[in-house]
């Protein structure tokens, strides 16, 4: 092996993600980061990937990539952020950046904020490094009932979990916890009116045979999943390698998010075929939310660590320099 | 004998002791899923707690609940032919099979260990709106494991007794 | 060592371990921890991962509380009471109280999502009173084996949920689809215990012609069933009135279950003490060898063994339809080992693009699916339905004597198997009928 080229060794890592192979994820996120990286690295470091459940729950994959029972996972905050809260700073915050675009330009792009560095220093503390990430679009409302300004949601019962209870306390709505299995018949039975849901998966859940309205942008109207990789794993390759896959970090960044704007555009459309209606927030609303979301809920995701109060701060920073806030 | 007995008598009363826990456990799991729908449907002010904490009442039944069966017998067993077979043939199958038991909770406890050091370390909770803390539960996971491992070695030492014709229950 | 000679191996040692006596649980951790050192040590993490997991499941609650509404109204007598009723009503029809055990069975696939639910809490229940009425053990365990089993694939179906997800086919659709094939399923069952009981009146007896009840006897005797009917009512109501998830109506049901035996006055410390012994025991042994299922699945997978499922069944001759069998018997195969949404998990991904290319209606494939798992769940020698049934029965009953109830009845089911599959209207037709 020499130092400027690929070393004779291949490496095999296994990953699995927190979620299944039937998720937007999947095929446009982490797969073509896999092969994007086999491609740079010219096929010494190899990626066997599992769905989520075969070798250990979805919940516990970031954990089990920390303890190197398998080398890697893509995950999103929302599920790993019990484990290590600066992944909501990557995950993106409520009615935080607007687009991919932006949430680059804050976490990576732009050497005044470099948020990404925060949640970096989080996951080397936690024995990982971050890999690879992706935009998966908006995370959205789908509700029953019309929403046009805040004061709709108030009183509704939607299913939210984790940040979306928080987002969805905050503008008077009655956040609702339940098993994914359980929304649809929850749905359709009147249990509840909506739920929040990442908005290029609805098809695949078949909410729009359920609900009526999509509202857009969301609460988050650019959510994220994160690669993360066990760091003696990382450490194992070469410097050579470790620059190859570096490099394929913001490429398919690029790449990946876009895929998944063309998969929201499509359940979109699905849920429109299916007699469904897209609202798209008014600027002067999403505002108010903006305001809301900053006042109420982003406090509390600074409080959890030292880290996510610098981070929150810096995320305020950038929306105010670019006029969002 | 005497001794043995004693050790017998210890792991009844701390198993019973983890059964109170159960049942306790159970009737919360009634009682807050009542609520849970009460404070929803009725007050529309759904709990943002009520739901993960039925998760966590789970796991913790498993953990108390699998000494209490084991020490039941009532742990499921194929016996298709073990149910014709003598005490002592019983006995000796038992010890042959208590490798399984052995290795298996050994892992458990093991591993077990492994993991809930690694939960207090990320001081790891739920990502729900309310977080609910994971490392006293994945605590209780080994511990609880041992406590099967003490009720497996008191079946164990009555198989032996039964072999050597000191033990006369079947 | 081969990936064929590891699997063979896997299912080998397990089979004999379990043969030997050692329960099904241990059996499941133990073969697994043994393999996971041999051939891939830091999988073994999986095993206390998988213990967490496992039960932190929404609806596994229901086991719990359906077995404690089951044994609240077993221990205060009123489930004896209102099957002593039910035989005043219909005890003249032989084999009656199967019959009804099956409706009932029936009526609780439409209240859980999962099997265990109605297979335990009839267990409780039917049992006792159909040996009080001298039916024989074969006719009485099958009908609860079989009734129970049901509840997978009558609506709501936690199996049609999963497999919807992975498969990217309309769960509501699916749940259309199981509604016809689990009501022919009873229907089967039901005409069967009635011709068996006909031509052999010693296994279900009717009422002696010199007993016979006078009308104001059975008239007294509807009163008995209104606790039944209140609690189907109750858990019914809850969740299609849009009240209560399927995971939540269980405790609606042992609330309910709670007040009548407070309303009858029999809500003793006794009572009470009876029914959280026998609850935390079933629940105990039942979670354990979910998580031992779900511990040999995670070892299973780290170890590479599922290509073996993809290889096997593209390398089936036969076309299309000896593709679709070797998956069905796969299917059939894991449902020894693996609870229902383990198999779901493992074979749905691979089946599909499979299912894709072959250009199979993937709502259609969906019920064969399912309604393949129920019989998984119930051929011996291992299967979901048999651990349950064998745990909630008496201890004099053994493995063998339930490994002969189902026969018959498994029988019932591949030929509703096999009905699907050459008329898969029975599946569609209902589906397409709402989309119109
Ligand atoms: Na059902
Ligand atoms: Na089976």
């Amino acid at each position: 092996a020499q130092e400027n080229g690929p070393p004779d060794k291949v490496t095999e890592w296994v990953f699995q993600p927190c979620f299944d192979s039937s998720d937007a994820g999947w095929a446009n996120g982490v797969v073509p980061w896999i092969e994007a990286v086999e491609a740079a690295t010219e096929g010494t470091v190899k990626i066997q990937l599992e769905p989520s459940g075969a070798i250990t729950s979805g919940s516990e994959a970031f954990g089990a990539t920390i303890a190197g029972m398998i080398d890697g996972t893509a995950c999103w905050a929302t599920v790993y952020g019990g484990d290590m809260p600066e992944g909501m700073l990557a995950f993106g915050l409520a009615m935080g950046a607007s687009n991919y675009r932006d949430a680059w330009a804050a976490m990576w792009g732009d050497p005044k904020y470099r948020i990404g560095e925060l949640v970096e220093e989080a996951a080397n503390e936690r024995n990982l490094h971050w890999i690879g990430w992706s935009s998966q679009g908006p995370n959205a409302m789908f509700t029953k009932f019309p929403v046009t300004k805040m004061e709709d949601l108030a009183g509704k019962k939607m299913r939210a979990g984790g940040p979306h209870a928080l987002f969805h306390e905050a503008m008077g709505g009655a956040p609702v916890s339940m098993g994914a299995g359980d929304i649809y018949t929850a749905i359709k039975l009147g249990t509840i009116d909506g739920t929040y849901w990442d908005t290029g998966g609805i098809d695949d859940m078949a909410f729009h045979e359920v609900i009526q309205y999509a509202i857009m942008p969301g609460w988050c109207p650019s959510q994220h999943q994160e690669i993360f990789v066990n760091l003696d794993k990382w450490n194992e390759l070469t410097q050579w390698q470790r620059d190859r896959i570096d490099e394929v970090f913001m490429t398919t960044y690029f790449e990946t998010s876009r895929m998944h704007m063309e998969g929201v555009a499509e359940a979109l459309a699905t849920l429109e075929a299916a007699g469904g209606e897209v609202v798209h927030l008014s600027e002067e609303e999403v505002k108010r939310m903006r305001e809301k979301s900053v006042s109420d809920i982003w406090p509390k995701v600074a409080e959890k660590s030292e880290r996510n109060a610098k981070g929150v701060e810096l995320w305020k920073q950038f929306l105010t320099d670019i006029g969002e806030l | 004998m005497k001794v043995w007995r004693m050790y017998e008598w210890v792991i009844d009363m701390v198993v019973e002791g983890m059964g109170r826990i159960g049942w306790a456990l159970i009737l919360y799991c009634m009682i807050s899923g009542i609520t849970d729908v009460f404070l929803r449907y009725v007050l529309n002010k759904p709990s943002l707690w009520i739901g993960t904490t039925i998760q966590a009442a789970l796991v913790l039944i498993a953990c108390m609940g699998g000494a209490y069966a084991l020490n039941k017998d009532a742990f499921v067993k194929l016996d298709l032919f073990y149910a014709r077979f003598s005490p002592r043939k019983k006995a000796v199958c038992d010890i042959i099979t208590v490798v399984f038991t052995f290795l298996f909770l050994g892992v458990l406890i093991w591993k077990g260990y492994s993991a809930a050091q690694l939960s207090w370390k990320l001081k790891q909770v739920t990502p729900t709106a309310v977080p609910i803390p994971l490392y006293p539960i994945k605590t209780l996971i080994p511990l609880s494991a041992i406590m099967v491992l003490l009720v497996a070695v008191k079946k164990l030492g009555n198989d032996i007794l039964t072999i050597i014709g000191v033990n006369h229950q079947s | 060592m081969s990936i064929e000679l590891i699997t063979l191996l896997y299912f080998g040692v397990l089979f004999f371990s379990l043969f030997l006596g050692l329960p099904v649980a241990l059996g499941l951790g133990g073969t697994a921890v043994i393999f996971a050192a041999i051939f891939e040590p830091r999988s073994l993490l999986a095993i206390p991962s998988a213990f967490y997991y496992t039960p932190w499941n929404h609806v596994l609650v229901t086991v719990p509380l359906f077995l404690f509404m089951g044994s609240l109204i077993r221990f205060s007598g009123i489930a004896e009471a209102a099957y002593d009723a039910v035989y005043k009503l219909i005890g003249h029809i032989p084999g009656g109280l199967a019959m009804g055990t099956v409706k009932v069975c029936t009526i609780f696939a439409a209240i859980t999502g999962i099997t265990p639910p109605a297979t335990i809490t009839m267990g409780q229940i039917a049992y006792p009173s159909m040996m009080k009425y001298k039916y024989r053990r074969e006719i009485a365990i099958g009908s609860i084996g079989a009734g129970g089993a049901l509840g997978a694939l009558i609506p709501p179906s936690v199996p049609f949920i999963f497999y919807g997800l992975l498969a990217k086919v309309s769960i509501g659709g699916l749940f259309l689809g199981g509604v016809l094939p689990g009501l022919m399923l009873a229907f089967f069952y039901i005409v069967y215990i009635g011709i068996r009981c006909r031509l052999q009146p010693h296994i279900g007896p009717a009422i002696p012609a010199d007993e016979k009840f006078s009308t104001r006897e059975k008239l007294h005797a509807l009163l008995n069933i209104w606790p039944f009917l209140l609690l189907i009512f109750i858990v019914l109501g809850a969740i299609w009135g849009g009240v209560a998830t399927p995971a939540e109506a269980a405790a609606f049901g042992a609330t309910g279950a709670f007040l009548i035996n407070a309303i009858y006055g029999k809500l003793t410390w006794q009572v009470l003490r009876d029914s959280l012994i026998t609850t935390l025991t079933l629940t105990g042994m039942g979670f354990w060898i979910l998580i031992g299922a779900n511990i040999y699945l995670n070892i299973f997978n780290s170890m590479g063994c599922q290509e073996l499922v993809t290889s096997l069944v593209l390398g089936m001759p036969g076309g299309t339809n000896g593709i679709l069998f070797m998956m069905m018997f796969i299917i059939l195969l894991l449902g020894m080992v693996m609870d229902d949404w383990a198999i779901i998990m493992l074979c749905t991904p691979l089946y599909i693009p499979i299912i894709n290319e072959l250009g199979i209606d993937k709502l259609w494939f969906g019920v064969l699916f399912i309604v393949n798992i129920q019989i998984a769940y119930l051929t011996p020698p291992f299967g979901f339905v048999l651990f349950w049934i064998k745990s909630v029965l008496p201890p004099d009953v053994t493995m063998g004597d339930v490994y002969r109830s189902v026969g018959p009845f498994i029988l019932l089911q591949l030929l509703g198997l096999a009905l699907v599959f050459m008329f898969p209207q029975i599946a569609l037709w209902l589906p397409s009928m709402m989309n119109n």
